[in-house]
C-alpha cells in the first residue's frame, strides 16, 4: 500500500502534465487553439462570438518584447477581410460596408481598434486593384492571394 | 489516517506541476522572441553631412507614419526636428535631426505609471498604447523632448504604426521595418537624398558598419552628462 502511495502522485502529476487543464477544456466558447491562417477556427459562428478574445491574446503575445507576427496581426485581419466600396476600392472603418463596421453597427457595439489601426489594407498592393472582387470564403481569398502571388513571379 | 492523497503529497504534486508548466510555457514564449539583447539598434547621425536647408528625414517620417497635418504647422505631430545648436563660445553652428534616443537607461520608461513606456531587448524604446493613459509623465521626464500627444482623432493611420488620440507617441525608429529587415525611412531618404548623414545599424555587432564607425571615431551622445546610454549618437556636434 504503502508502494502504491508513492506511485500515484507521479501518475497524477503524469496526466497533470500531458493532459490540456481543465478549465481550458472546459471553456468551448474559446476554442484556444492552434491558428488555422489567423483563425482559431474556420466556423464563422466560433470567430463571431470570440475574435475579441482572438485579437486580446495576439495584442498580449506582441507585447512588451514585440514580434513581428504581420501574419496573425489586426493588420492581416483588414487585409483578407477586405470589403470594397461602388469603385471597387476597399472602404476603410468609416464606412458602414466595412467588414468590422457592418456587423458592430447591427450589434451596436462601439468598435474602437480602428481609432488607433489602420482599416484599409495597404500592404497587399494586389488587394487595392478594382478588378479584385470580393472573396465569399476565406478558401477563395487564399486562392486570389496565392494567384496574385503566382502572378508576380 | 492511511489515504492514498494526502495533503503533503497534493501540494508536492501540484507545485511540481506547476513549475513544470511555467517552465514549459516559457521555454516556447522565449523561441518565438524575434528581439534579443544580442541586438541593440541604433544610428549614427553625422552633423557634418547634414544639410542645411534639407528635411528628407522629417518628409520621410510623416509619410512612413501618416502624421498628417491639421494644417497649424506649429503643433503638428513631429517624430523628428531638425534642430540648430551654437557653442556660445567658438560661434560653432551645427545642424542636426533630433529624434527618440532610445537610451538604455530610459528615464520615460522609469516613470511610466502603468508599463505603458518599455524598452525592447533590441534596444528600442516603445509605447504600449494599449496601456497608455496619456498621463504625459514620459514627455516631462525625456530630456530630449522627443515624444508627443496625441491631441486629436486620427484617421488614414499606416498600418505599421498605429497612432490614437489620447496617446503618447515617439519615434518608434520603424520597428516595422526593423522587424521586416529592414531600415528607418528617415535614413533611407536621407541616403536618397545624396547626403547620408545617417546611418543605421546593430552597435552590438563588431562586423556591423555602424559599430565600426562607433569604434574608430568620436561619437557623443547628446546631455552626455545625464548618462541615459542613448542608441542614437552623434557626429560633429560639441557635447
Amino acid at each position: 500500500m504503502r508502494r502504491l502511495n508513492n506511485v500515484i502522485p507521479l501518475v497524477f502529476l503524469l496526466c497533470m502534465m500531458f493532459c490540456p487543464p481543465a478549465s481550458a477544456a472546459d471553456a468551448p466558447p474559446v476554442p484556444r487553439q492552434k491558428l488555422l491562417r489567423g483563425h482559431w477556427s474556420e466556423d464563422k459562428n466560433i470567430m463571431r462570438s470570440n475574435h475579441q478574445a482572438l485579437l486580446k491574446d495576439r495584442m498580449n503575445a506582441a507585447y512588451p518584447l514585440s514580434v513581428p507576427q504581420r501574419q496573425t496581426s489586426i493588420e492581416q485581419c483588414v487585409t483578407c477581410h477586405v470589403t470594397r466600396g461602388e469603385d471597387k476600392l476597399p472602404v476603410s472603418a468609416e464606412n458602414p460596408k466595412h467588414f468590422c463596421r457592418d456587423c458592430h453597427t447591427g450589434q451596436r457595439v462601439t468598435l474602437d481598434c480602428f481609432s488607433c489601426h489602420a482599416s484599409l489594407p495597404a500592404n497587399d498592393p494586389y488587394i487595392l486593384l478594382p478588378k479584385v472582387k470580393n472573396a465569399d470564403s476565406l478558401r477563395q481569398r487564399l486562392a486570389q492571394y496565392q494567384a496574385a502571388k503566382g502572378g508576380k513571379k | 489516517m492511511n489515504s492514498v492523497f494526502s495533503r503533503r503529497v497534493f501540494l508536492h504534486a501540484a507545485a511540481c506541476t506547476f513549475i513544470l508548466v511555467q517552465g514549459k510555457a516559457l521555454g516556447t514564449a522565449g523561441k518565438a522572441f524575434a528581439a534579443t539583447p544580442k541586438t541593440r539598434w541604433g544610428l549614427i547621425v553625422d552633423a557634418r553631412r547634414c544639410a542645411n536647408e534639407c528635411a528628407a528625414c522629417v518628409d520621410a517620417c510623416v509619410r512612413e507614419n501618416a502624421l498628417h497635418s491639421h494644417d497649424r504647422p506649429a503643433t503638428d505631430a513631429r517624430w523628428i526636428r531638425k534642430v540648430r545648436v551654437t557653442d556660445k563660445t567658438t560661434g560653432f553652428v551645427s545642424r542636426f535631426p533630433v529624434m527618440c534616443q532610445h537610451c538604455a537607461s530610459a528615464e520615460c520608461v522609469r516613470v511610466c505609471p502603468t508599463g505603458a513606456s518599455y524598452r525592447r531587448e533590441d534596444g528600442l524604446v516603445l509605447v504600449n498604447r494599449h496601456l497608455c493613459i496619456g498621463c504625459r509623465y514620459c514627455m516631462l521626464a525625456c530630456p530630449y523632448k522627443a515624444r508627443g500627444f496625441v491631441h486629436e482623432k486620427t484617421s488614414k493611420q499606416a498600418p505599421g504604426s498605429p497612432r490614437g488620440m489620447g496617446t503618447v507617441e515617439a519615434c518608434t525608429l520603424c520597428v516595422h521595418r526593423i522587424d521586416a529587415g529592414g531600415r528607418p525611412a528617415c535614413v533611407e531618404a536621407c541616403a536618397k537624398a545624396g547626403h547620408g548623414a545617417m546611418l543605421f545599424g546593430n552597435f552590438n555587432d563588431p562586423t556591423d558598419p555602424l559599430a565600426k564607425r562607433a569604434v574608430a571615431f568620436a561619437v557623443t551622445a547628446l546631455r552626455p552628462e545625464l548618462h541615459t546610454d542613448p542608441g542614437v549618437r552623434y557626429q560633429g556636434v560639441t557635447p
